[in-house]
C-alpha cells in the first residue's frame, strides 16, 4: 500500500467517524446550542468526505451554505428564543416501538448498501468540479435550475406571511 | 504547484509574518488614531528616545517617527498573559474555551490561498475565491459562540447581532465576488479555473488593468462588506460599548481576550489582502511591461511582487483605521437597511450590468 | 455539450403555461403592493384559465419532452395542466368570501396558490425525478403556509406545524428513494431509467428499497392508510376552501406523478409493488370510511372521507396502465365535488362560526339552495348513480376488475356502502333534524353562488355524459401508450 492510499483511507475514516459522532451528538445533546454545534461538526465532516471524492466545489458549497448560512440562522433563532435544555423524557411504548422500527430501517439500509459495495455508478459525470456543474446547470439542468427559484420565492412569501404582523380586531 | 517543502516554508513564514503584523497593526491603529485626533499616541515602550530628550526635541520629525513604541505589542501580550483568566460561573466551559480558538483559526485560514507574489502562495486551490468566502462565512461562529457561552446578556446580544450582521453582508459580498469571477473568466484565454485567486491576480497583472477600474462599485461594496465582516467601526455593533459593555467579549479576559483582539486585526489584514487581490492587481506593480519585470529572474520578481503586495495591503490597512476613527457607528436598523436594501440590490444591479456588457462584447467578437 | 439559444426559445414555448402562470404569480405580487386587492381573485382565475387554454392550444408538438428530457409536454401532459388549473379556479370561487373571516385578509394567498399550481404541474408532468422533487417541494411549501394561514387560531398553528414536520419527513423519504434509484441506474431521467430497466433487476433489494421509499413519500402526500394520521388535524385547522384544494389538487398531482413513474417502470410486473399498493388501498378504504362514520365535525368527516377516496384511487392505480385514465378521471371528479363540499362547509362556517354537524340541523328548510347543493355533492361523493361520483367509481372498479383485482373491487364496493351511510346521514340531518335555536343561515354571495352553481352543473353533466372528459383523456392517452411502448 502506498502512502497516498493509506492517507486516503485514514482521511475517509477520520471524517466518517467525525460525521457519525456529530450525528449522534445532534440527537443526544440536551442543550439545543450543543446539538446545533454537533450538526455543524457533521456538516464539516461531510464536506471532508466530498473533498476525498475530489468534489472541491461541493465541499466548499456545503460549508458556505450549510455551516456558514443555515446553521448561523439556526443558532440565531435558538439564541433569540433563549431555548432551555430539553427536560428528561420518560420512556414509553411508542418510543420503544419507534426505536425498533428505526433500527429495522437502519438494518435494511445497511443490507442494501452492502449489496451496493464495490459497484460503480454508470452514467454519472464528474460532479463536484466547478466547470462541469456550471455546464450542466446551463444546459441539461437549466429547467430545474431556474425552477428552484420558484421554490425559493414561494418559501420567501410563505415566511413573510407567517412572520408578518397582521392586525386583527 | 509547489512542492511540499516549499509550501511548508512559505506557510511557516506567512504565519509568522502575519501574526507579528497583527500585533503591529494594533500599534499602527493607535498611532494613526492619535494622529487623527491630534494626540501623542504610544511613545514609551521600546522607544529609543524618551523622557526629557523627547520633550526637548518636541518638534523633531525624526524623533517623532522613531518614537512609536516599538515594543508596545510585546508589552501588551505580556500584560495579557499574566492576567487572571476568569470564566463566569454559569458559562459553558468547553464552548467558552473553543470560541476564541475558532475566531483566530478561521481568521488565519484565508491566508492559505492568497498569492503574495508570483509563485509565492501556500496553495493554488481551484475554488480559491469560494474558499475565502466560506472561511469568512464561518468566522461568525467564534463571536456567536463566545456570546452564547459566556452566559451574560450583553455577550448574548453581541453574539446575536453578529450572526444577523454576518448573514446580511455576506450576500452582497458573494455577489460582488461573482462579478469579479465573470471579469476574470472573460479575460482568461482558455476560460478555465477562474475561481483560483492566482488566476484572478494574473489576469489583472498581465492585462495591466486592475479590476477596480472596471468594477469600481463592486470594489466599494466589497470593501464595506469586508469592514462589516471584520466587525469594525462603523459596523462594530457586536461590541458597542455604550450599549453592550464589551459586547461578545464582555466575559473574556487574559489570553482568551487577546485571541479575539488578534482575530479582529487579522480580519483587517485579511480583508486588505483580499481587496488587493481581487481588485488591485495583487502583487502587480505599475508599468510592469515597460520595466520588463518578466525578465528579472525569480528573486527579483518575487521581491518586486512582495513589495507591491505589502505596500498595497499596508495602504488598505491604513484606510481601515482611517474609517474607524472617522465614521460613527450605525444604528442596528440602519445596518440592516444598508445591507438588505442598498448593498444587495446594488450588487445585483452591478452584476447584471457587468454580465450584460460582457455578453455584448462576446456577441461582438 | 453544444448550447443552442434557439433550443431554449423552443422549449420555453413548450412550457408556455408554466411561464405564463409564473408571470401571473409575479403580477399578483405586484397587485398586492399596489393595493389592487379586489381584482386579485379575478386575475388569478383568469390566469389559470389562460394557462389551461395555452396548454391545449398547440395542435401538434415537435417533441414529447422539453428542456432536454426534463418535463413532459406531449401525451397527457396538457390535460394534466388543464385539470390542475381548474382545481385552482374552483378554489378561487370560495376564497374571497372565506378570507373575509379575517379583518385583514392575507392576499398573498392568491400568489401562493398560483405557485402551488406551478409546482403541481411540474410534478405531474415531470419526466425527470429532479423535477418531480422540485415540483413537490414548491407546492408543499405553499400548502404548509396555507395550513398555518390563520396565525391567531390555535388549530391553524397546529395544522401548519404538523403538516410541515411530517411533510419534511416524507420529502426526506422520497429524496432517499430518488437518490437510491439514481445510484442503481445512474439516471434521474425517467425515460433513461425505463430504457435501462434491466439495471433495476440487477439488484432487487436496492430496487425495492428505493422504489418503496419513493412510494412512501407519495403515499404521505395523498394521505393513504399508514401515512394518513396528519390528515384530520391538518384539514380541520386549514382555512376550509384551501383544505379543499389541499385534498384535491395536490393529491391529483401526486397521483399523476406516482402513476407516471410507476407505469414508466412497468411496475405491474413486480407483484410485490402491486401488493403493497393494494394493501394501502384496502386499508385506506376501510379505515377512512369506518372512522368517518363516527365524526361529528364536518371538516374531520371530509378529511376521513378523503382518506377513503385515496383508497379508491389507489385501487385504480393497482390496475397499472389500464387504470391510469380511471385514476385521473376519478381525481378530476373528486376535485369538483370535494372543493364544492369544502367550499360549502366554509360558507356555513363563516355564518355559523362552527363546523359542528349538529349546527346543520334543519338547514334544509332554512337554506334550501345551500342544502340542495350540499346534498348533490354528498350524493355524488357517495357514488349514487346520476351524479359524476358514480361514474368515477365505476371506472375505477371496472379497471380493477379488468386487471384481475377482483378482491380489491369487492372491498371497494362494500366500503362504498359504509360511505353512503355517513354521507346520507348528513343529508338526513339537514332535512329532518330539528333545530331548537334558530340561527342565521348560510348565504351565498355572488362569487360563491357562481362557483357552487358551476360545480353542481359539472357534477350533473359529467354524471350523465362522462365521455366529455373521458374521451379527450383517452385520446391524449392513446398517444402516450404508443409512445411508452416505443420507449420500451
Amino acid at each position: 500500500m502506498t502512502f497516498d492510499s493509506i492517507f486516503q483511507i485514514a482521511f475517509f475514516w477520520f471524517f466518517a467517524i467525525l460525521g457519525i459522532a456529530g450525528g449522534i451528538g445532534l440527537i443526544t445533546q440536551k442543550n439545543p446550542v450543543m446539538a446545533a454545534l454537533s450538526l455543524i461538526l457533521n456538516f464539516f465532516s461531510i464536506a471532508g468526505l466530498y473533498l476525498s471524492l475530489q468534489a472541491e466545489f461541493l465541499a466548499v458549497i456545503q460549508i458556505l451554505v450549510y455551516a456558514g448560512a443555515i446553521m448561523v440562522l439556526f443558532l440565531f433563532v435558538i439564541m433569540l428564543l433563549n431555548m432551555q435544555d430539553e427536560q428528561n423524557q420518560q420512556f414509553d411504548v411508542m418510543k420503544g416501538l419507534a426505536f425498533l422500527l428505526g433500527l429495522g430501517f437502519f438494518g435494511e439500509l445497511l443490507f442494501v448498501f452492502n449489496s451496493f459495495m464495490g459497484k460503480s455508478v454508470s452514467g454519472a459525470f464528474p460532479l463536484g468540479k466547478v466547470e462541469p456543474i456550471g455546464m450542466q446547470m446551463m444546459t441539461n439542468y437549466l429547467f430545474p435550475f431556474e425552477m428552484i427559484s420558484v421554490v425559493l420565492l414561494a418559501a420567501l412569501i410563505g415566511a413573510i406571511i407567517i412572520a408578518k404582523k397582521h392586525s386583527y380586531k | 504547484m509547489n512542492s511540499i517543502g516549499i509550501t511548508s516554508i512559505i506557510a511557516g513564514l506567512a504565519l509568522f509574518i502575519i501574526l507579528t503584523l497583527a500585533a503591529y497593526t494594533v500599534v499602527l491603529e493607535r498611532i494613526l488614531s492619535a494622529w487623527i485626533q491630534q494626540r501623542t499616541g504610544p511613545n514609551r515602550v521600546g522607544s529609543p528616545a524618551s523622557g526629557k530628550m523627547m520633550i526637548a526635541a518636541k518638534n523633531s520629525i525624526f524623533l517623532r517617527i522613531i518614537n512609536i513604541g516599538w515594543l508596545q505589542p510585546l508589552a501588551d501580550v505580556i500584560k495579557l498573559l499574566l492576567k487572571e483568566d476568569i470564566i463566569p460561573a454559569g458559562a459553558n466551559r468547553k464552548v467558552h474555551f473553543l470560541a476564541p480558538v475558532i475566531a483566530v483559526t478561521i481568521a488565519l485560514i484565508t491566508m492559505s490561498v492568497i498569492p503574495f507574489a508570483r509563485g509565492v502562495y501556500i496553495a493554488d486551490v481551484n475554488i480559491g475565491v469560494l474558499f475565502t468566502l466560506a472561511a469568512t462565512s464561518i468566522g461568525v461562529y467564534g463571536i456567536t459562540l463566545a456570546g452564547w457561552s459566556s452566559n451574560s446578556k450583553y455577550s448574548l446580544l453581541g453574539g446575536i447581532r453578529s450572526s444577523a450582521q454576518m448573514i446580511s453582508y455576506e450576500l452582497a459580498m458573494g455577489i460582488v465576488v461573482v462579478s469579479v469571477i465573470l471579469l476574470t473568466n472573460f479575460r482568461m484565454a482558455d476560460g478555465s479555473n477562474c475561481l483560483s485567486l492566482v488566476n484572478i491576480v494574473e489576469t489583472q497583472v498581465q492585462s495591466g488593468v486592475w479590476n477596480v477600474f472596471i468594477n469600481p462599485i463592486g470594489f466599494l461594496i466589497f470593501m464595506t462588506c469586508a469592514l462589516a465582516e471584520a466587525n469594525r467601526s462603523p459596523f462594530d455593533l457586536v461590541e458597542a460599548e455604550q450599549e453592550l459593555v464589551g459586547g461578545f467579549h464582555t466575559e473574556y479576559s487574559s489570553m482568551k481576550f487577546a485571541n479575539f483582539f488578534v482575530a479582529e486585526y487579522l480580519h483587517v489584514i485579511m480583508g486588505s489582502m483580499m481587496v488587493v487581490t481581487l481588485f488591485f492587481g495583487g502583487y502587480g506593480g505599475p508599468a510592469e511591461n515597460i520595466l520588463g519585470v518578466a525578465s528579472w529572474g525569480s528573486v527579483g520578481q518575487i521581491a518586486w511582487g512582495l513589495g507591491w503586495f505589502a505596500f498595497k495591503t499596508f495602504f488598505f490597512m491604513c484606510v481601515y483605521v482611517w474609517i474607524r476613527w472617522t465614521i460613527p457607528r450605525f444604528k442596528y436598523n440602519q445596518l440592516m437597511n444598508i445591507g438588505w436594501k442598498s448593498f444587495l440590490p446594488l450588487s445585483l444591479v452591478n452584476l447584471v450590468v457587468i454580465a450584460f456588457v460582457l455578453a455584448l462584447i462576446y456577441a461582438g467578437k | 455539450m453544444n448550447f443552442n439559444p434557439g433550443d431554449i426559445v423552443n422549449f420555453s414555448v413548450m412550457v408556455a403555461p408554466i411561464l405564463f402562470l409564473l408571470a401571473v404569480g409575479l403580477m399578483l405580487m405586484l397587485m398586492d403592493v399596489l393595493k389592487a386587492h379586489s381584482s386579485m381573485p379575478l386575475i388569478a382565475g383568469l390566469g389559470l384559465i389562460g394557462a389551461g387554454v395555452l396548454a391545449v392550444l398547440p395542435e401538434k408538438i415537435s417533441s414529447m419532452q422539453a428542456f432536454y428530457g426534463m418535463i413532459e409536454v406531449g401525451n397527457i401532459a396538457p390535460l394534466n395542466i388543464v385539470f390542475l388549473c381548474l382545481s385552482g379556479v374552483f378554489t378561487i370561487f370560495f376564497l374571497p368570501d372565506y378570507l373575509k373571516r379575517q379583518d385583514k385578509p392575507i392576499y398573498e394567498v392568491y400568489t401562493l396558490l398560483i405557485f402551488a399550481i406551478i409546482g403541481m404541474i411540474m410534478m405531474a408532468n415531470a419526466s425527470d425525478l429532479l423535477i418531480t422533487f422540485i415540483g413537490l417541494e414548491t407546492f408543499s411549501i405553499a400548502l404548509y403556509v396555507f395550513a398555518a394561514l390563520f396565525k391567531k387560531e390555535e388549530t391553524s398553528n397546529e395544522a401548519g406545524l404538523k403538516y410541515f414536520l411530517l411533510g419534511a419527513f416524507a420529502s426526506a423519504f422520497l429524496l432517499l428513494g430518488i437518490s437510491l434509484l439514481y445510484g442503481l441506474t445512474g439516471y434521474t431521467n425517467l425515460n433513461d431509467i425505463a430504457a435501462n430497466a434491466s439495471k433495476l433487476t440487477d439488484n432487487p433489494a436496492l430496487f425495492f428499497t428505493s422504489i418503496g421509499l419513493f412510494i412512501i413519500g407519495f403515499l404521505f402526500k395523498v394521505s393513504a392508510f399508514p401515512f394518513h394520521n396528519w390528515t384530520p388535524d391538518v384539514y380541520s385547522g386549514t382555512p376550509t376552501p384551501l383544505a379543499g384544494f389541499m385534498a384535491t389538487g395536490s393529491k391529483m398531482a401526486a397521483f399523476i406523478a406516482l402513476g407516471t413513474v410507476l407505469i414508466k417502470l412497468n411496475f405491474t410486473q413486480y407483484d410485490k409493488l402491486v401488493n403493497v399498493l393494494a394493501l394501502a388501498a384496502i386499508l385506506s378504504m376501510i379505515y377512512g370510511n369506518v372512522v368517518a362514520v363516527r365524526q361529528k365535525n364536518l371538516k374531520r368527516l371530509l378529511a376521513y372521507s378523503s382518506i377513503a377516496h385515496t383508497g379508491y384511487v389507489l385501487l385504480g392505480l393497482c390496475a397499472g396502465k389500464a387504470g391510469f385514465v380511471a385514476v385521473i378521471f376519478y381525481m378530476f371528479i373528486y376535485t369538483i365535488m370535494n372543493i364544492g363540499a369544502f367550499g360549502l362547509v366554509g360558507i356555513a362556517e363563516r355564518t355559523l362560526a362552527d363546523t359542528d354537524m349538529d349546527k346543520w340541523k334543519g338547514l334544509g328548510i332554512k337554506a334550501p339552495y345551500f342544502a340542495a347543493a350540499m346534498s348533490l355533492f354528498l350524493f355524488s361523493m357517495a357514488g349514487i348513480p346520476p351524479f359524476a361520483g358514480f361514474m368515477s367509481k365505476y371506472q375505477v372498479f371496472i379497471a380493477a376488475i379488468g386487471s384481475g383485482q377482483i378482491l380489491l373491487a369487492v372491498i371497494g364496493i362494500l366500503t362504498s356502502v359504509i360511505a353512503a351511510f355517513y354521507y346520507i346521514y348528513l343529508i338526513v340531518i339537514m332535512y329532518f333534524g330539528k333545530n331548537e335555536s334558530p340561527e342565521v343561515s348560510p348565504r351565498f354571495d355572488w362569487t360563491t353562488g357562481l362557483g357552487v352553481g358551476l360545480l353542481a352543473v359539472l357534477i350533473l353533466l359529467l354524471g350523465i355524459f362522462p365521455s366529455l372528459v373521458l374521451q379527450p383523456l383517452l385520446q391524449y392517452m392513446s398517444g402516450s401508450i404508443s409512445a411508452v411502448a416505443a420507449a420500451f
